[in-house]
């Protein structure tokens, strides 16, 4: 436990990273099934600095972490061969995306098919980023770390505060008066399936750790330390997808969206403090 | 290239621990600081059986370990900045200060816990095989500061002809991940690798 809060700052920057970015994928779903006066589309727009601002505040925690930030310009050096360059690299490149779509959406140069093609491009880039974080912690020397299921908690995370943090925005935006049956229920399949990857390879995960030891520790040991972890961050979870839920069958109740989002972040973060907690070198 | 290597002879160490103070004397290393450290393994029970006889299955051993200069280093590998590199020269494997950013990546991929970030000096720092004492024709102070002569340092070729095998005992991983330049004569009481017995017994100390 000792280890997962020496790493606070990862912590934070590996909660608000998927959920800034997840939010960009409800807005591509709303561009392709709905459509926006323009007042909607302008107000959207400036409120569209909230997910790259929960973003700039992750990528902020992060130089926390480094020794010396100043030299962080030398961490693309090794970017193919170590996935620490290619983390940061796609993050980088994900952050610009979004922040070019920001500015043009913002100054108004965006016609609705160029709008629909970039915010597609910047969605699916959510998805590769969080893959990349996920996958920064795959090392052969660390088998606690070195499975899928790191990338696939992760996505759930992007997919679920995502989709709740997108949703706040929209509705802040009022952008969901009168939305779309189709366009609630994608947006809660997105939730359900961010839900269900994080709650099963959490899980999953925890359980495999279990099985692990090396000659400093027994995964059981480890594992025996954050149960209470575990079971917070899923209970938080599923409360969260359920006030999802509830906000979506109202169909504009931005007050839930904003608890479920909250909610959903306390439990990202708790997750997160069990996924570094449960570190194991094949080793010492 | 020359490829360097130490040996550790775990028939001659006593566990005194003289190599780690040494080292942290050499490169005045703050508490929390060692780039030497000596893992303590111990095990079995001692009973009386049916007989009323002491009956002990008691072993014990130490291994003195700094970083193994790998072939493959696990350090290097997941390095973002290239910092952390092996020399063509000597095959031993350091911090380049002016490129490293501090991240610890280094730290949570070596098997053998070699590299530590050090954010006072705001980089990760770790054994370089003394570097400057071998480029004059010195052994690095760990080895010429144990009294019982149980550790040595020399090219791979004249620490494996020592006797050891590459480092393939417990507390220690198999060394097919990094290939390290470790050799080790065991002691009668060393475990295999995996081992349920060898356990590292002092892990407040070493980590």
């Amino acid at each position: 436990m000792e280890q997962a809060m020496a790493e606070l700052p990862l912590i934070f920057f590996t909660t608000l990273a998927p959920i800034g970015s997840g939010a960009f994928i409800v807005f591509a779903m709303a561009f392709f099934t709905m459509r926006f006066s323009d007042e909607q589309m302008k107000k959207l727009d400036r409120l569209t600095v909230i997910p790259l601002v929960v973003l700039a505040v992750g990528f902020g925690a992060s130089f926390l972490h480094l020794a010396t930030p100043a030299h962080a310009m030398n961490v693309f050096t090794n970017l193919g061969s170590s996935p620490l360059s290619n983390e940061i690299f796609v993050g980088v490149v994900f952050f610009a995306l979004a922040g070019i779509y920001w500015i043009v959406a913002l100054s108004g140069k965006l016609s609705l098919n160029a709008r629909k093609g970039f915010i597609a491009v910047v969605a699916i880039a959510a998805i590769v980023f969080s893959c990349f974080i996920g996958a920064a912690y795959m090392m052969d020397t660390i088998p606690s770390w070195d499975t899928p299921y790191s990338i696939l908690e992760v996505v759930g995370f992007c997919l679920l505060g995502g989709s709740l943090l997108g949703m706040l925005v929209l509705g802040l935006a009022g952008c969901l008066d009168g939305a779309q049956r189709g366009f609630r229920k994608i947006v809660f399949a997105i939730a359900l399936l961010g839900t269900l990857l994080m709650v099963c390879s959490l899980v999953a995960h925890f359980t495999m750790v279990g099985s692990l030891s090396n000659s400093l520790v027994d995964g059981t040991s480890v594992t025996a330390e954050v149960t209470s972890y575990l079971v917070c961050s899923v209970v938080l979870a599923i409360v969260a997808l359920g006030f999802e839920g509830g906000a979506l069958l109202k169909g504009t109740s931005t007050s839930l969206m904003a608890i479920g989002l909250v909610l959903a972040a306390v439990a990202i973060f708790i997750a997160r403090i069990v996924f570094y907690a449960m570190q194991m070198s094949v080793g010492l | 290239m020359v490829q360097y290597a130490f040996y550790f002879d775990g028939t001659r160490c006593t566990g005194c621990k003289t190599c780690e103070l040494a080292c942290k004397d050499y490169k005045d290393l703050d508490v929390g600081f060692a780039y030497r450290k000596v893992y303590e393994v111990t095990y079995g029970d001692t009973q009386k059986d049916s007989n009323g006889c002491v009956v002990s299955t008691c072993g014990g051993y130490t291994v003195s370990m700094a970083c193994n200069h790998c072939y493959e280093p696990a350090c290097t590998k997941v390095c973002p900045t290239g910092a952390m590199h092996k020399d063509g020269e000597t095959g031993l494997v350091s911090v380049n200060v002016d490129r490293c950013v501090g991240c610890g990546y280094c730290h949570m991929a070596c098997p053998y816990d070699a590299p530590k970030v050090d954010r006072a000096k705001g980089h990760s720092v770790k054994c370089d095989g003394c570097v400057e004492r071998v480029t004059n024709g010195e052994k690095p102070v760990c080895v010429e500061a144990c009294p019982a002569r149980a550790l040595d340092f020399g090219t791979v070729d004249q620490i494996a002809a020592l006797g050891g095998t590459q480092a393939n005992i417990a507390p220690l991983p198999v060394p097919t991940y990094t290939d390290p330049n470790f050799y080790i004569k065991p002691s009668d009481d060393a475990q295999p690798v995996g081992s349920a017995d060898g356990k590292a017994v002092n892990p407040l100390e070493v980590l």
